[in-house]
């Protein structure tokens, strides 16, 4: 492995760690996504830093990017451009529209309407945009980094669980401990901090970390428990449906970022269950009445279900 | 719980057939079950089973009845296939040796034995004993590691070999007895068997008395024993009765501090045997007094301490007294 | 000491026996039932401990009562139903003393030979099937014997014998099909109390309107070629030849009439029968009637089973009472001559008739005879008069007494078959001309689906024959001449006016002719009842021989035994093969194998690894809890995760199973 880059990782999250105050575990798996090419989902109550962590990330990791504050006007041609006739040219042309950037901040996502919602998505997945018959590739890498509030606040269309399954993780913030927000009181707001920053990263970077990632290796011991949880997840009837191949693949994907970042060239069930709540909350619907106990997410609840050595 | 009859009958005390035996199970310490070293007969009820079908195919034959036949068919194919089932509740399990308990001559001993098997398999229903001693029910279902405690009555002192180990089933219809005799080459340490005795031999270096932890008239404070009937109330340690839940008597050790040494040469006319049991007694009584003192043997001085390890090191040579060491 | 039968497998047992009890229970008188209920509801009191078990004095009353009743209830132990009854009866006794598994095993295995007695009883598929079931009951109660911790998982043993019975499934037909079929080693008692069904052997007017409301199966004819019309479908069955004024009987026994046997000298009479069409060929599948005589289309040709022979009377007879279905094979030639040179002496006997008695009848039979120049003429004036005088065919007739022809004849004139084929040879015989009552089915409904005439009780039919000079006998059916439908069409169609058809029996499928679908289904059940009749009820030597003949040819029965075991052993292997196939195919990987292994070990210090605990993270607590062993886990650990994980081919399984071993004498050495 090679020794810059590395050293490259842990400036990052250093860097990330000082900003976002006590919450090292949710920045890793924030790295977690960018370095597993997916796209993140930061869920949780307005105030709670999803959009200094979005920001931080987009900063440090030295990537050009955009924000879109979503609201219920928002309409897709905002997000994604639109075409209009140039009087001087006499012909028309694209104006792109903000997703056109290698690292996009889309900010309160659920606050938007469906339409809207659907055509960041698309993009998400194809990794291009399609207006009027033409499409235009997107720039390399492409994240999203999306923040939502909780389903059950007022003013939101909550995202349909396909389009959910295109967010690799999904973060849940939570209340800071008592000492972190202690320095948050004394050292007032944190976003003055991300404009004094330099980035450590660039995209060149973070493309070479993520072709690393996707080298490391997996033995057949770790795919035999991958494949356990999948088979649980089906055939559990706690839940509704199981994890789907995407699912079970972005589950992966994420515990090989996760063995990177821990500094190890191969992955351990230890990987997969460190991530494995994240990757798969969002992805699963438990049985209402079937509940498992009330303290475990669905996925840290599977985890305990599912034998590591078979 | 039942006793065991051995599996052979007769044939298993024959010399001959444990050589034949020793050559197909071999001691090992860990022995996985396979088609080498599971033997498969019917059981009493399989055989009433296979005279209950050949009545029901004469009756078949003689009533001409062709469903007879079908019934006296499919009960032949039940009582094959199931001891298919059965040599399978017993294939793939690994038996594997664990502790050798410590004990005395002429009680029980127990042994821990791990069955484990592959994951996914269920084994039910099985039996875990050694030859003509008390059966332990095991099963693997849901699980793939069990450990069994397995107890049998040890011989004289010394090292005990207690022979093979039996893992049977009859599962699922009883029809057959699956079994297997394996010896996984256990060993344990069995003590001389403690005979009492009215005073320990102990040299006289003088007040006789002074064996005797000294209640009470010493300000020697040496710790807390288990209360035995008739200790002073006064020396009761309320301290650590309230602590430990149990009565405590606090200890006082002797003023002359004369070292106490249990003495094989004090004996005399009696047999070798007698005197280490002897021995034993008191090397158990001393120790529950919480008593420092020394064993002196033929060609063996341990000298004088206190506490679990130094017990145990005195009860193993009493125990091997005399014997190969290995 | 004793070994208790776990509670569970008391349950199951309690339940099976009752499920294998209940069919034998409708058949058996009534105290029967009333011991064993008494017996299952104390044990199970005793099971919910609301009882104890009963005192030996007791248990010797019970006992010697339901011997005393066993005898007084059938006269003797003779034939079979007492000795079921005697294993029902100790079945259900053997409860009140079962306490010990041993003793469950006793009755489970009793168990399996009450399903036996099901079959003699009822071979029906229905029945079989219920039959099996109870097998499966059974051995569910074996397994409920053998199975630990039964509170967990209540419904193992059934699953378990299910999938059992389904694996001994393939290894039964094989047997079923293949094993030598024996012919019975030694007499046994046979059932005495069925009761005869069908037609009987003698005819009172009267008499077969009972059967008419019958719709229970006669039998089922399957023909080789293409059926023969309705009208000639007369299914003989007996003749009957002597009258005594009111009922038409078989005449008593003489040597000269005696049987043709295959394999004995052909009696001379047999020479006399002239076929005058091509024959045709059919098999017959009869349900048990108790009675010895077949039935088949006339002319029959001689039998080739050695268990049937043919009569003077020119139908068949089977030397046994038919108690089981029974399957034989026929040839007719519907278009014959039969005894052309009737002797004299023969003749006389069918002209007999008693000395007075029906003068009206006698008087209108002289009148005829008189009035008409041949014998067939008078034949052909009596079917005219009843054609054309109010005879009305009727199933419900008006009850004759005394005189019954004349009554019948002159008064009445209501009556079905029997009163017209009676009356009929009255008359005959009256005016001189030898004639004979003959008595059997005629007609039966085609089943397109299993391609056989069914033959139910209610087309029972009698019918006349009379001999002509030069033509023999000739059959005369004057029902035809007041009923034409009837014979064309069946009895249902007759019928239709009256209402009569099966009008004892509420609600009846055959009722229901109306609906199509309805039909097709009572035709489908009824082609797969008699498959099954064909081929598993039926299978036997012959079948045996026939169907393995298409595989090998000419194969012997003797070879029979060595294919079954040659069969018996390959499928067994076949069965092992998959069985530890299937072992091998969900075995745990070597990696498994080993972590599990060095798990083990510390399990039985009581740091077993919870099943989502991740191998590092499991020794690094074992490392916390031992921190005298620290070293070595992290030297096990670190090689074994590098192998299984980082896949390094550099550290074998070998150097891995050494780190285990080394750690186990560490841990199991008794400590010196």
């Amino acid at each position: 492995m090679d020794v810059d880059i590395r050293q490259n990782l842990q400036n990052t999250l250093d860097t990330l760690n000082s900003i976002v105050l006590g919450k090292p575990r949710e920045i890793k798996l924030a790295l977690t996504a960018v370095l597993g090419g997916g796209h993140l989902l930061i869920e949780d109550l307005p105030g709670m830093g999803k959009t200094t962590l979005a920001q931080a990330m987009s900063k440090v990791l030295g990537l050009s990017h955009q924000r879109i504050q979503f609201t219920s006007d928002v309409l897709p041609s905002d997000v994604l451009g639109v075409t209009v006739f140039s009087q001087i040219d006499g012909e028309f042309s694209f104006h792109q529209g903000p997703i056109f950037c290698n690292l996009l901040l889309a900010d309160e996502i659920n606050r938007t309407t469906p339409k809207s919602q659907s055509a960041l998505l698309e993009a998400m997945e194809e990794g291009s945009v399609t207006t009027e018959g033409v499409t235009r590739e997107l720039p390399d890498p492409f994240f999203v980094i999306a923040t939502q509030n909780p389903n059950h606040q007022t003013g939101t269309y909550p995202l349909p669980e396909s389009q959910l399954d295109r967010f690799l993780l999904r973060v849940q913030l939570g209340y800071p401990d008592s000492a972190s927000e202690r320095i948050l009181l004394e050292s007032g707001n944190r976003r003055n901090l991300i404009a004094s920053c330099d980035a450590v990263l660039d995209g060149e970077k973070v493309k070479a970390l993520q072709h690393e990632v996707s080298l490391l290796r997996v033995s057949e011991e770790l795919l035999d428990y991958l494949q356990r949880l999948a088979e649980f997840t089906r055939q559990s009837e706690a839940l509704r449906y199981g994890l789907s191949p995407r699912g079970v693949m972005a589950v992966l994907s994420a515990a090989k970022a996760w063995a990177y970042i821990a500094g190890r060239d191969y992955v351990i069930p230890e990987d997969i269950q460190a991530i494995f709540s994240s990757a798969t909350d969002h992805r699963l619907r438990d049985q209402s009445g079937k509940t498992m106990s009330t303290h475990l997410s669905i996925g840290e609840w599977i985890v305990t279900q599912v034998d590591v050595i078979n | 719980m039942k006793a065991n009859k051995h599996p052979f009958g007769r044939l298993g005390d024959s010399a001959r057939f444990r050589l034949w035996l020793n050559r197909r199970v071999p001691p090992q310490n860990e022995i996985t079950l396979k088609l080498r070293n599971i033997f498969i007969l019917p059981s009493r009820q399989g055989i009433f089973f296979s005279l209950l079908m050949i009545l029901i195919l004469i009756a078949g034959i003689n009533y001409q009845n062709s469903l007879a036949h079908g019934l006296a068919f499919l009960l032949m194919s039940l009582f094959m296939v199931s001891m298919l089932h059965t040599y399978r509740n017993l294939s793939g399990l690994v038996l594997s040796a664990g502790r050798a308990g410590r004990t005395f001559a002429g009680d029980e001993v127990d042994f821990t034995v791990t069955l484990s098997c592959a994951a996914g398999r269920d084994h039910e229903a099985l039996e875990v004993c050694w030859l003509d001693h008390l059966v332990t029910q095991a099963d693997l279902i849901d699980k793939s590691v069990s450990v069994l405690r397995v107890s049998t009555f040890a011989g004289n002192r010394g090292w005990f070999d207690p022979g093979r180990l039996t893992v049977e089933t009859r599962f699922p219809l009883g029809l057959f007895r699956a079994w297997a005799l394996l010896d996984l080459d256990f060993r344990a340490l069995v003590y001389p068997n403690p005979i009492a005795e009215e005073s320990p031999p102990i040299l006289d270096e003088g007040d006789s008395d002074d064996f005797q932890p000294v209640r009470g008239c010493s300000d020697d404070f040496a710790g807390v024993r288990d209360y035995l009937p008739g200790d002073v109330i006064r020396d009761i340690s309320w301290k650590a009765t309230a602590r430990l839940g149990e009565q405590m008597t606090k200890e006082y050790s002797a003023s002359s501090g004369a070292e106490i040494w249990l003495d094989w040469y004090q004996y005399e006319n009696i047999s070798d045997e007698l005197k280490l049991s002897h021995l034993t007694y008191w090397v158990e009584q001393f120790s529950k007094q919480r008593k420092p003192f020394g064993l002196r043997l033929p060609a063996r001085e341990i000298g004088p301490g206190l506490g679990e390890n130094h017990r145990r090191q005195m009860l193993r040579a009493l125990a091997l007294f005399g014997l190969d060491q290995t | 000491m004793i070994a208790l039968a776990p509670r569970n497998a008391l349950a199951w047992m309690l339940i099976a026996q009752l499920v294998v009890l209940l069919p034998q229970l409708l058949r058996f008188p009534w105290w029967i039932s009333a011991v064993c209920f008494f017996c299952g509801l104390w044990r199970v009191l005793i099971f919910q401990q609301r009882a104890a078990y009963p005192g030996w004095p007791i248990k010797g009353f019970l006992v010697l009562v339901s011997l005393v009743c066993l005898v007084v209830q059938w006269g003797s132990m003779l034939s079979l139903e007492p000795w079921v009854g005697l294993l029902l009866l100790m079945f259900s006794l053997k409860l009140l003393e079962m306490q010990r598994s041993g003793d469950v095993y006793q009755v489970i295995l009793l168990g399996y030979f009450v399903a036996l007695t099901h079959f003699l009883y009822d071979q029906s598929f229905s029945g079989s099937s219920y039959t099996f079931a109870c097998v499966t009951m059974l051995t569910a109660s074996l397994v409920g014997c053998q199975q630990v911790r039964a509170d967990l998982r209540p419904w193992l043993p059934l699953r378990k014998a299910i999938s059992l019975i389904l694996q001994a499934v393939p290894l039964m037909l094989v047997l079923f099909v293949l094993f030598p079929r024996l012919a019975p080693l030694w007499s046994i008692p046979q059932q005495h109390s069925m009761t005869v069904t069908g037609i009987s052997d003698r005819m009172t007017m009267g008499s077969i309107s009972e059967l008419t409301q019958s719709s229970e199966l006669a039998f089922r004819a399957t023909f080789q070629a293409s059926l023969p019309n309705s009208q000639f479908l007369y299914w003989r069955g007996l003749v009957l030849t002597e009258f005594d004024g009111k009922t038409w009987q078989r005449p008593p026994f003489q040597p000269k009439n005696r049987l043709s046997r295959p394999g004995r000298s052909q009696p001379d009479w047999l020479s006399e029968r002239q076929a005058l069409s091509e024959p045709i060929a059919y098999q017959i599948m009869m349900e048990p009637s108790q009675q010895q005589w077949l039935f088949t289309l006339p002319m029959v040709m001689p039998a080739v089973s050695s268990k049937i022979g043919l009569s003077r009377d020119q139908h068949l007879v089977s030397f046994e009472p038919i108690r089981s279905r029974f399957r034989f094979d026929a040839v007719s030639v519907l278009s014959f001559r039969t005894d052309t040179g009737l002797a004299d002496s023969q003749q006389e006997r069918y002209l007999t008739l008693p000395v007075d008695g029906n003068p009206l009848s006698r008087r209108f039979a002289a009148r005829l005879k008189a009035s008409r120049s041949s014998n067939q003429a008078v034949a052909q004036a009596v079917l005219d008069y009843f054609r054309e005088e109010q005879f009305y065919y009727t199933l419900r007739p008006d009850r004759l007494e005394g005189e019954v022809v004349d009554q019948f004849l002159f008064g009445s004139r209501r009556g079905f078959c029997g009163h017209f084929a009676g009356s009929f040879a009255f008359l005959m015989r009256a005016a001189g001309i030898p004639a004979r009552v003959v008595v059997g089915y005629q007609g039966g409904e085609y089943n397109p689906i299993g391609n056989y005439i069914e033959v139910r009780q209610f087309d029972a039919h009698a019918w006349s024959e009379i001999w002509l000079q030069g033509r023999g006998w000739v059959r005369i059916d004057p029902t035809a001449a007041v009923a034409p439908e009837r014979i064309e069409m069946g009895l249902q169609a007759a019928m239709q006016e009256e209402g009569s058809f099966l009008e004892n029996i509420p609600v009846s499928w055959l009722k229901m002719r109306g609906f199509a679908w309805l039909t097709e289904l009572r035709f489908q059940i009824s082609a797969w009842a008699h498959y099954w009749n064909s081929f598993v009820v039926g299978y036997d030597p012959v079948m045996q021989i026939n169907l393995l003949s298409r595989i090998w040819e000419d194969i012997q029965p003797q070879d029979l035994a060595h294919i079954t075991i040659v069969a018996f052993i390959g499928i067994i292997v076949l069965l092992a093969i998959i069985m530890l196939r299937s072992t091998n195919s969900r075995r745990s990987s070597q990696m498994s194998i080993l972590f599990n292994r060095f798990a083990a070990l510390f399990a039985q210090l009581g740091y077993a690894r919870a099943i989502d605990e991740a191998p590092l993270d499991y020794c690094k607590r074992l490392m916390s809890q031992r921190p005298e062993l620290a070293e070595a886990i992290q030297d096990f650990s670190s090689s074994y995760m590098t192998r299984c994980y980082g896949n390094d081919m550099s550290i074998s399984v070998d150097a891995l199973d050494r780190k285990i071993n080394g750690l186990k004498m560490r841990l199991l050495s008794p400590m010196l």
